[in-house]
């Protein structure tokens, strides 16, 4: 079925060719609306997360003490470890965007998987991070059960805690997923310096993932 | 729709590859940012204690930490939006619609605390006690004045057991980890 | 200039009959399909939820006792009854109605485009539509069977009342979330499809109105809507008891909820108006034969209705324990959002001023939205003054109000929109005669049905009671003036469903309508009747202004 017309040669590289879908009139068009369409959804996300924001500075307002107590118990080294692994995805990501600018499949791929590797070290930090508060007795909502010193209102800090970081790891997951897809696309030759539209789309998911926990990192772990 | 209706991708435009200079020195500031907050945070407290020898530099100041990491967070954030996801070279639209949505997060920010901040002065002990039902009068829990609950006998202030394991609590634990595990 | 004039081939495909089957129907990614299917939806929740209203007013028909039992069983009943027309209207009406429904087809024939821009997402968004409404409509069944009790919140879901009730609130928020989920896909494909498919020529400005008015929509849609979404997953896990934030019991704070509730839930009042607003724009001007007055005045003025809507949210909150402070500051911005609302109505009088008007059945639906919305907005006001507000909150003053907008303002533009528009889906005329009675019965059903509630209102009749006594000063008036409501929503309930008959019986035996009926010079008039799959025949492309009635017909 692979007429030459649908095959595109770049250097050494065989790509599958990409049409553009019947309702546009151009590839600009249609990149174009892709793009802006992952920008309002990007928007809709940052609005999502933002209630949440509300809700943690609603609380650290009215409880500050609190707030203040509760940072303490959290580890601000993992924090600054796992800021440090999602900067480096962001940056393998774009190296890897920019490769598939250039049509050069191989570092593509490759940039793309150590992003997949950079977030799968994220969760495993985010799991011991968890797993020990969980041995301390530090769950969200009604079973907080800890037993240290603590202000009666610390379950707040945790509840929000634990469901800023969810969603986020949620996110994070979803953003894994997103690029192997776009891994594998990328391998079997589906985007070359034409076509590169779910790569863009898919690194501008990423980075939000990571501006989001830019702010979530100081916010549990350095604001006191 | 058949093949022939569609056309070819030919994009028009140039494609904007983010350069290595670009791409690794903007890892190498957000790094920096980062490190820099958490030095702000975690040793900046000290060191005036130690060698300016201000009083609980960490309470006292704890406002002024706070929103130098908070601004640092923004830095950060502004490189991130700016040079990895590119809006600075990106269509006018799309910078308007990220702008737009820190705007209204800004309407529900500001909005919301107008309200949960000038309530504060309502929500005194002495309002409570006067106005609030009857189950909520000995509450201690309001707004602003949470209590403090002392660690229990044979724990540390960080929830660590101090020694061994005490036979109350093993049953907890035991529970939390099978509860995390499944 | 479209070439309009070019015979097209009458070959008789259309998108109606582009392909057969049912498969061939579900899976389209034609956005004509996808309009009607979400077109037959609404008209089906329509009649649902109107069917919950007939029985709320039933059972407030008579003083002291209803159609339902007099004790505890009775009373929740009712609360579920007023719940589900609650949710049913909002969510599976009202919202999706004229944007999802008419919107879709419309939006990309007016703007001279072969479809949205992520056909997909159009249907993806609708099978999330039909996920919320069947998990609803689960809701609902499963109380009957007693797998719950019954959904009696209310469709706002406040806290602390759904923390503690045994109804299904989960599976109903989960509902309300997916639904918003669909809807923030339409608004996001409308945003991307009014930016970047507009046909050569259509600068901004060229666009005809009911595109300002769905753009403005979906800028809400897509800005509120994610706050919708966290705000029922915390509920969600305020339920589950994973986190405190609404729980006043453990030093939460309700009314917390209710500012996160109404941040989306306000503007999305304006979801709900505003696309109603450009179906008024377009008949009005095209049945008066003129120009619209003030195109640019109504085209900004939908823009800032929904940058205002977002600011004004604490007026639901003025009796709920919210700061005066704050109250203040919502009730001055709440009078600043009448402005731009009041453009709008005046600039559609000045239309109909000295125009050549055509009593068709659209132009009669739009007069009595003038009539109804104006009557709607003006009562908001004192609802939106502190000091009226203590006296008239949780009255059937707020009810009917409320209506006056809802029911008055976007369900009768949703008729006017169908009536209009009819002709260019189905290519069948209805009967003319049948819908003149029809809005005849649904102006004055709704007139009978609402206004007499305002006068409940003023003598103290309290919102979502189930059961009243007579036996006081004032029991004359709540007697009389509900029994008049119940009677008004009877005829409304007729008119409705007669307008509908009347419209699907003229898909089989109506006329033939012919490209263009009422004269129109949108661009959707210049499309084949009912269009072809890729909606025009031709390369569109426009050099004009969407109006041009008098000295310039626009077709040559």
């Amino acid at each position: 079925m692979a007429t030459e017309k649908q095959i595109t040669k770049i250097g050494n590289d065989f790509f599958k060719t990409r049409f553009v879908a019947h309702h546009f009139a151009t590839a600009d068009q249609e990149f174009d609306a892709c793009k802006f369409g992952m920008w309002m959804f990007l928007l809709t996300e940052i609005m999502l997360f933002g209630g949440l924001f509300v809700a943690w500075v609603v609380y650290r307002l009215w409880y500050p003490e609190t707030f203040k107590h509760c940072a303490q118990l959290m580890d601000w080294k993992l924090g600054l470890v796992n800021t440090c692994i999602l900067i480096l995805s962001s940056l393998t990501m774009s190296l890897a965007i920019r490769a598939v600018k250039m049509s050069d499949k191989k570092t593509a791929v490759k940039m793309m998987l150590a992003t997949v590797l950079c977030g799968a070290g994220f969760l495993i930090v985010k799991y011991f991070e968890y797993s020990h508060k969980f041995h301390l007795g530090i769950f969200p909502g009604a079973n907080f059960s800890f037993d240290g010193e603590h202000y009666s209102n610390a379950h707040h800090f945790f509840s929000l805690y634990f469901v800023m970081t969810g969603t986020h790891v949620l996110h994070v997951i979803i953003g894994m997923t997103a690029i192997l897809w776009c891994s594998y696309r990328a391998a079997r030759g589906h985007f070359y310096k034409d076509y590169y539209t779910p790569v863009e789309l898919t690194g501008m998911y990423w980075h939000l993932v990571e501006l989001i926990w830019i702010f979530l990192f100081p916010m549990f772990y350095l604001i006191k | 729709m058949s093949e022939h209706d569609h056309h070819l991708v030919e994009a028009q435009h140039e494609p904007h590859a983010i350069s290595f200079k670009a791409a690794f020195g903007v890892t190498f500031l957000l790094i920096a940012f980062t490190l820099f907050n958490v030095f702000v945070s975690v040793c900046v407290p000290h060191l005036l204690e130690k060698f300016l020898k201000v009083h609980n530099a960490a309470a006292e100041y704890s406002t002024v930490f706070n929103c130098v990491i908070m601004g640092g967070a923004t830095l950060c954030g502004v490189l991130v939006v700016g040079l990895f996801m590119h809006i600075v070279a990106d269509t006018p639209v799309n910078r308007l619609t990220f702008i737009s949505g820190t705007i209204f997060l800004g309407f529900f920010f500001l909005f919301t605390l107008s309200d949960t901040l000038t309530r504060r002065t309502q929500a005194t002990p002495e309002f409570i006690k006067d106005h609030a039902p009857a189950s909520f009068r000995n509450s201690s829990e309001i707004p602003g004045k949470a209590v403090l609950i002392p660690a229990k006998e044979g724990y540390q202030k960080n929830g660590e057991e101090i020694e061994g394991h005490g036979h109350g609590h093993d049953h907890d634990h035991g529970h939390s980890h099978e509860g995390h595990a499944h | 200039m479209s070439t309009h004039d070019t015979p097209h081939a009458d070959s008789g495909v259309n998108y109606l009959n582009a392909s057969k089957g049912l498969g061939n129907w579900l899976l389209t990614l034609d956005h004509k399909r996808i309009g009607l299917m979400y077109l037959w939806s609404v008209m089906f929740f329509l009649l649902v939820g109107g069917a919950f209203a007939l029985l709320i007013r039933l059972q407030l028909a008579f003083p002291g006792h209803g159609f339902l039992p007099q004790d505890a069983s009775g009373k929740d009943m009712y609360n579920e009854f007023f719940t589900l027309h609650g949710v049913i209207m909002v969510f599976l009406v009202i919202i999706p109605g004229i944007p999802a429904a008419l919107g879709n087809f419309f939006l990309p024939l007016q703007l001279g485009a072969k479809d949205v821009a992520f056909p997909k997402l159009n249907l993806i968004s609708f099978y999330l539509y039909w996920v919320g409404a069947i998990m609803a409509i689960v809701a609902i069944i499963g109380s009957n069977f007693g797998w719950w009790g019954r959904l009696d919140t209310g469709w706002t879901f406040y806290t602390s009342y759904s923390i503690v009730t045994s109804g299904p609130v989960i599976l109903a928020v989960s509902a309300a979330f997916i639904l918003g989920f669909s809807s923030i896909f339409t608004g996001l494909n409308f945003v991307a499809t009014i930016h970047k498919m507009r046909c050569p020529g259509m600068g901004w400005y060229r666009m005809p109105l009911f595109l300002w008015a769905v753009y403005a929509t979906a800028i809400i849609q897509v800005l509120a809507t994610p706050v919708l979404g966290i705000t029922l997953l915390m509920l969600i896990m305020e339920k589950l008891d994973i986190i405190h934030v609404f729980n006043p019991d453990k030093g939460g704070d309700p009314i917390l909820f209710q500012h996160f509730f109404w941040f989306y839930s306000h503007p999305a009042v304006y979801i709900m108006i505003l696309p109603g607003m450009g179906v008024i724009s377009e008949i009005i001007s095209a049945q008066s034969k003129k120009v619209i007055f003030g195109y640019k005045a109504i085209a900004n003025s939908s823009i800032a209705i929904a940058v205002i809507s977002f600011v004004v949210w604490g007026h639901h909150m003025f009796m709920s324990g919210q700061t005066t402070y704050a109250g203040a500051v919502f009730s001055f911005l709440t009078f600043a959002v009448a402005i731009p609302t009041a453009i709008k109505v005046c600039n559609w009088v000045a239309t109909l001023y000295q125009g050549s008007i055509s009593l068709d059945t659209p132009m009669l639906y739009a007069l009595s939205f003038l009539f109804l919305f104006t009557i709607g907005g003006l009562t908001g006001i004192p609802l939106a003054t502190l000091s009226t507000d203590i006296v008239f909150h949780d009255t059937y003053y707020v009810v009917a109000h409320f209506h006056y907008v809802m029911f008055g303002g976007t369900i009768i533009a949703f008729f006017a929109g169908l009536h209009y528009w009819w002709p260019k889906m189905f290519g069948r005329m209805y009967n003319e005669f049948v819908a003149k009675c029809c809005c005849l019965a649904i102006f004055v059903g709704f007139n009978l049905c609402f206004f007499t509630q305002f006068f409940l209102g003023f003598a103290g009749f309290p919102r979502r009671y189930y059961s009243y006594s007579v036996d006081h000063e004032l029991g004359e008036v709540w007697r009389s003036m509900s029994g008049f409501s119940s009677i008004g929503a009877m005829i409304l309930g007729v008119g409705v469903l007669v307008s509908f008959v009347n419209l699907i019986v003229a898909i089989y035996t109506g006329r033939k309508a012919s490209d263009n009926p009422w004269g129109g010079t949108t661009l959707e008039w210049t499309a084949p009747t009912p269009p072809p799959t890729l909606n025009f025949d031709h390369d569109v492309s426009i050099d004009r202004d969407p109006y041009i009635y008098g000295k310039n017909t626009g077709h040559h």
